[in-house]
């Protein structure tokens, strides 16, 4: 149990209860501590109420919360494989590689042993965790993803991107602010010192005042700005085309498409290679600083301090305010004014101060007990015999910044390495692309002031909302940032020469020993020094190959902590400059992010019929069909089969598609369309119509009625509707006919009645005359049943008398109803999806996509009377023309098989012999009517003989099937047409 | 065949409507929930601070479509806005064909593209041969179809400050007051269908109201409900909100609603 303040982050409460382990490292399983406290390195990866690699600098402390410190077994303190240290010599760089190219099976075997010892969290309790909510009723966590479309995204929130952010609003663009803290200001919010940003115009409202409260003053300004919104603890993890900046928020996706993209994702301090730079208890500057300021944790009592730029002496100065002693200060630079007030301050603290000096080593088992510091040469290189030691606690370390380029590379952005700097930095920059602050490399306030000004006013100005800045305020702004930058350029030069790449060479012993490099260049990987410049010996000189092969900065840091130093290496090995080296490519996500956040909310779209509480009321159970949801069985298939077949019976039929086709070449149309005749249907007559594709494939079935002249009521399979309604609209385009094809579907609710009784339950209901005189099998009309507009449809699927009846969706509960209340003296029943496959089943109706293939033709189908060669051009005349006269190589058949055991669908079929594989069974039923199993198989046709007989191989039984072409219920369809 | 009751038309939303316990009353032959237990000052109050959220699929729509569309509204209507631009809504009464019935009532007119228009009206219009039909007068028009697709949509309004935070959650669409201003219409992509978004905000003691109805295939009415009520969250609370505070906030909507007279408590 650990206690915490309000506004402390996890790690801050950790390490102000005296845990300095909170990790071990990925593949030596070294005790690893806070190092950058900004969300910036994989040291502080927690789990938290069983989400892993959580960062514990960032993740603010709540009451309950469980954290657990991961891949540490038994502990994180005492962890039984940080042995994997002692055989380190047998696991050199690119040791997978080497290992297991010549043993490929064995690498499935230890893979699996590979990836618990390299912690990282675990899926399985992941999964666990998800599963126990579920359980409880839970719905699992909660996420939401959010579209928004601004003219300008400003990304960071130091005080560049608040300058550019109120800059841009205030010139009228609509900005949205994403950062990854939860106040503005940056680095700001913990500095001292007071704020000078010169003389420009607009400057005078942000100087005078300390560091802090000018970072205060920024977020309140931007909180209150109208036009602006600001996310805090968003992390901006991608740029991807047309500007779309995904942005996750905790459980929160943003999307972000921006017309104009500001980035100002500043600079963060790297990780030195050297001896031990790993150790708990190695800090870099600007986590220190905050640690000071944000939380009040100091992060020890003795502290020594290496720099290499002016941060440092901040830094130092920090520390002795917050009472920490500081042992030694180590500044790289040779040329530095030491008369400062603030190097006084260090001076009489008794600090040792050494300028020329960098760190050679950390000192200490797990923790830091001390650091050996050297002296520099002229060039960088560390100089023997020169190693001073001092006892401490904390390493501070301050040597450099690396601009956060990574969105800058993402955006086209070209980033060239600058020799005066020490740091890659944009040289060109798309149009809709700006950049300000420490990420341009230029470490000033004032020059970052002028930077966002120009940037928010550039990022403006080209859009229609806002108001165009005045040229001479920008020419005035460019005038003043090239004056300034100069200036630091010129302050920077003075200073001297410094290792800015993060690396102190080694000195040598002078007995042609190579130096050990056993410092960490990557610490999410563990890779060392000394395995990059193995890996460069080995010949992997490029940096792209070098980063493959060694995992430099492919690790959760993706590398932040790495890239500067790794290049360093690359270019000191190979001989080359660091701007010839290069630097990697960083491509989205260049943060982790979590895939439920990806995914997004769980919009998974579910259609219910107008009738669907019904069903629910009746106790059905119900099925998916796509996305809709539909009754499978009520009570059960027999129960309503009987109904069915001796009473009546009712179905929803409300998820047919349902098309209205109006227009002068609509008959046209439908005539092109099916294979069938249509322009030559009567008005209020039905018929069956298939589909097909150029090849003469079915693609679909349904009904087509005419209602007028020019007006077609039309139905589709439920699966098939917006496939058929694109098909008709894209011909009725492509052929210029005169055809408004309206998807109706949605409109209305339909049901079949159907069975012995369906027409004096329907005369109950209606005045329309349903004798067979007046309304026959296949003929249409329209009507009220039970006082609802109905079209009527005389077809039948099951095989009995029955009216399919339209009707407008939202009379379905009333229409419902009423026909179960007016069906009850005659024994109604509803009946579900799988006691309509039985009923059809019996009359051979073939069901399109179960008793079809993607190759299936209406020959194969058996079903050549609904092609009509005779008319004009329709798609597939050609194919089906040519196959009429062909032997098709398939045959629908029907089948019978005898005894108990009923075959499954899609159960395979064989040669009577048994020795040849020669179709499938589509659809098989035990018939009650037939009183056996009864089915439908797409079989070889020449052995599709009438009367012939194959095998079918239903689990472990081999079953004689009787092939026959007569329907097995009512074979004349006298009940169908009665 | 015995006397048949009148049919009672029922939204895809009732069942959510009777789950949250609304009141309901009858409009125009629909159950329409008039309001929900915390009552309409409450959901006045609601969507004037954050969004309440309202069954709108009693509207009728009438959809005219083909070439000869322009020419039909022309010869239908006097008004001078018609027949609008794409992506345009004309408020008001823009249609008057006495063959629409009295009691039909024009509330707007949205012109989804050049040879596309939808009429959203209250009230009813004259059955036709099939439940679809709509017949009009005026000067026979070649080549334009009129459908009444009132049953094929579902609607729902969206009223208040915080319509844009939650639309902005569905859609990927620009949807922002900037992009997307009262008076325009669209049709995209809402929660992973295919809905039409009509801006239109409503007016409560001289303060404008960000409202939005959006029309959907009525099957998916529950889950489109759904989904805008779990995307709001503590920050952003989604209420619903019956006929009567829907009209205070829409006075013009309410007026032509009293005008068809087929309010029944």
């Amino acid at each position: 149990m650990i206690s915490a303040y309000e506004g402390d982050t996890v790690a801050s409460a950790l390490y102000a209860s005296g845990v300095r382990t909170f990790s071990r490292s990925f593949l030596f399983h070294r005790k690893r501590g806070l190092l950058c406290v900004s969300g910036r390195c994989p040291n502080c990866m927690v789990t938290v109420d069983g989400v892993p690699n959580v960062r514990a600098c960032c993740e603010p402390a709540r009451e309950g919360m469980k954290v657990k410190r991961q891949n540490g077994w038994p502990s994180t303190d005492t962890d039984i494989f940080s042995g994997v240290q002692l055989i380190e010599r047998f696991l050199p760089v690119g040791f997978y590689y080497k290992t297991f190219i010549n043993f490929p099976t064995e690498w499935a075997n230890t893979q699996p042993m590979i990836r618990r010892l390299t912690g990282r969290g675990s899926v399985k309790q992941e999964l666990a965790r998800w599963n126990a909510q579920a359980a409880s009723g839970g719905h699992g966590d909660r996420f939401e993803k959010q579209y928004l479309h601004p003219d300008v995204v400003v990304v960071g929130g130091g005080p560049a991107g608040v300058f550019a952010a109120l800059a841009a609003s205030r010139a009228g663009a609509s900005a949205v602010l994403v950062h990854d803290q939860p106040s503005l200001g940056g680095h700001l919010r913990f500095e001292g010192d007071t704020v000078d940003l010169g003389s420009v115009e607009g400057a005078e409202e942000f100087s005078g005042m300390r560091g802090y409260e000018l970072a205060a003053k920024l977020d309140r300004l931007a909180r209150a700005e109208e036009n602006l919104r600001v996310y805090d603890n968003a992390n901006a993890f991608g740029l991807y085309e047309s500007n779309e900046v995904g942005v996750v928020q905790g459980n929160k996706m943003l999307k972000l498409r921006a017309k104009q993209l500001i980035i100002s994702t500043g600079a963060g301090e790297y990780l030195t290679v050297f001896k031990n730079n790993d150790l708990p208890g190695v800090l870099l500057g600007s986590g220190v600083r905050r640690m000071l300021a944000l939380y009040g944790v100091p992060p020890g009592k003795n502290a020594v301090v290496v720099t290499n730029n002016d941060s440092g002496l901040s830094l130092a100065n920090a520390l002795l305010e917050a009472g920490v002693k500081v042992s030694a200060f180590a500044d790289a630079r040779t040329k530095v004014d030491t008369s400062s007030p603030r190097f006084e301050a260090l001076r009489k603290s008794g600090a040792i101060l050494l300028t020329g000096y960098s760190i050679k080593e950390a000192e200490g088992g797990g923790r830091v007990t001390g650091a050996t510091l050297i002296r520099l040469d002229e060039n960088g290189a560390a100089t023997a015999g020169t190693e001073k030691s001092f006892k401490c606690d904390t390493i501070c370390l301050a040597n450099g910044f690396e601009p956060d380029a990574a969105l800058l590379t993402q955006a086209r952005c070209r980033v060239s390495y600058d020799e005066a700097l020490g740091e890659f930095i944009p040289s060109e920059s798309p149009a809709s692309v700006q950049t300000c602050g420490d990420v341009t490399g230029i470490h000033d306030l004032r020059c970052a002031f002028l930077q966002a000004n120009i940037a928010g006013l550039q990022a403006a100005s080209g859009l229609a909302s806002a108001t165009k800045a005045p040229a001479g305020k920008l020419n005035e702004l460019s005038a003043s940032l090239k004056s300034a930058e100069t200036a630091y350029r010129d302050r920077l030069a003075s200073q001297g020469p410094r290792p800015i790449i993060g690396i102190v060479s080694e000195p040598t012993d002078g007995k042609g020993r190579k130096p050990e490099m056993n410092g960490f260049a990557c610490i999410c990987e563990d890779v060392k020094e000394k395995e990059l410049a193995q890996a460069v010996e080995e010949g992997f000189r490029d940096i792209e190959i070098l980063k493959r092969y060694s995992t430099l900065t492919m690790g959760p840091c993706e590398g932040k902590m790495c890239a500067t130093p790794g290049v360093g290496i690359c270019a000191r090995e190979t001989g080359r400059s660091i701007a010839d080296a290069g630097r990697t490519v960083s491509r989205p996500p260049y943060l982790p992010v979590p895939m439920g956040a990806l995914a997004g909310p769980g919009l998974h779209p579910v259609k219910l019929t107008a009738m669907h509480y019904k069903h629910l009321e009746a106790g059905a159970t119900l099925m998916d069909m796509g996305e809709w949801k539909r009754p499978h069985v009520y009570t059960s298939v027999f129960e309503e089969y009987s109904a069915v077949r001796t009473k009546v019976g009712i179905i929803d039929l409300s998820t047919l598609g349902r098309l209205d086709v109006k227009g002068r070449d609509a008959p046209k149309l439908l005539d092109f369309i099916y294979t069938h005749t249509m322009s030559k249907l009567q008005n209020g007559k039905s018929r069956y119509g298939v589909i097909c594709d150029d090849a003469g494939a079915i693609l679909d079935d349904g009904t087509v009625t005419r209602l007028g002249e020019d007006h077609y009521f039309i139905t589709t399979s439920t699966g098939n509707i917006d496939f058929v309604e694109q098909w008709l609209t894209w011909w009725a385009v492509a052929k210029k006919w005169e055809a408004q094809v309206t998807n109706l579907t949605s409109g209305f609710a339909a049901v079949n009645v159907a069975g012995p009784r369906a027409r004096d339950l329907l005369r109950t209901l209606t005045d329309v005359d349903l004798s067979t005189e007046k309304f026959p099998y296949m003929a249409s009309g329209s009507g009220l049943v039970a006082g609802v507009p109905c079209i009527l449809l005389r077809i039948g699927f099951v095989g009995e008398t029955g009216w399919e009846i339209h009707f407008p969706a939202e009379y379905g509960e009333y229409f419902w109803d009423r026909l179960m209340e007016a069906g009850r003296p005659f024994g109604i029943m509803p009946f579900g999806v799988e006691t309509q496959r039985l009923l059809r089943l019996e009359k051979m109706h073939v069901i399109v996509s179960q008793d079809t293939d993607a190759l299936s033709t209406p020959y194969e189908a058996n079903m050549a009377w609904v092609v009509k060669l005779d008319k004009e051009d329709f798609v597939g005349k050609a194919a089906l023309t040519f196959a009429k006269d062909e032997v098709p190589q398939r045959r629908l058949v029907g089948f019978t098989v005898e005894g108990e055991v009923v075959p499954h669908d899609g159960d395979q079929a064989f040669s009577p012999d048994g020795s040849t594989l020669i179709g499938v069974v589509t659809s098989c039923r035990y018939s009650p009517a037939a009183q056996k199993p009864v089915g439908l198989a797409l079989i070889r046709s020449d052995l599709s003989a009438d009367g012939g007989t194959f095998l079918v191989a239903s689990g472990t039984s081999k079953l004689n099937a009787k092939i026959t072409f007569v329907p097995f219920y009512d074979p004349e369809g006298r009940r169908l047409k009665e | 065949m015995a006397a048949t009751p009148t049919p009672l038309k029922l939204s895809a939303l009732h069942h959510k409507h009777l789950e949250l316990k609304a009141e309901l009353l009858k409009v125009d032959g629909w159950m329409v929930p008039d309001h929900y237990p915390k009552g309409p000052e409450d959901e006045v109050k609601a969507a004037m601070t954050s969004l309440a959220i309202s069954d709108r699929s009693q509207l009728g729509k009438l959809e005219i479509k083909g070439p000869g569309t322009d020419s039909l509204l022309q010869s239908i209507s006097s008004s001078p806005g018609v027949p609008g631009a794409p992506g345009e809504v004309l408020l008001g009464p823009v249609l008057s064909d006495p063959a629409l019935g009295a009691a039909f009532s024009p509330l707007y007119l949205c012109k989804l593209a050049r040879d596309q228009a939808l009429l959203v009206y209250s009230g009813t219009l004259p059955p036709g041969p099939n439940p679809m039909d709509v017949a009009l007068s005026g000067r026979p028009v070649e080549r334009a179809y009129a459908t009444n697709v009132t049953s094929v949509y579902a609607g729902i309004n969206l009223s208040g400050p915080n319509a844009f935070e939650i639309l902005s959650r569905l859609t990927q669409v620009d949807v922002s007051p900037r992009s997307f201003p009262s008076g325009r219409c669209l049709q995209a992509g809402f929660a992973n269908i295919l809905a039409l978004l009509v801006h239109v905000d409503g007016r409560y003691e001289g303060q404008a109201v960000p409202s939005y109805d959006l029309f959907f295939g009525r099957e998916y009415a529950e889950y489109v409900w759904d989904s805008i009520m779990e995307a709001g969250d503590d920050e952003v609370g989604v209420f619903p909100m019956g006929i009567s505070a829907y009209n205070r906030l829409h006075p013009d909507a309410a007026k032509t609603a009293g005008r068809t007279a087929g309010v029944n408590r």
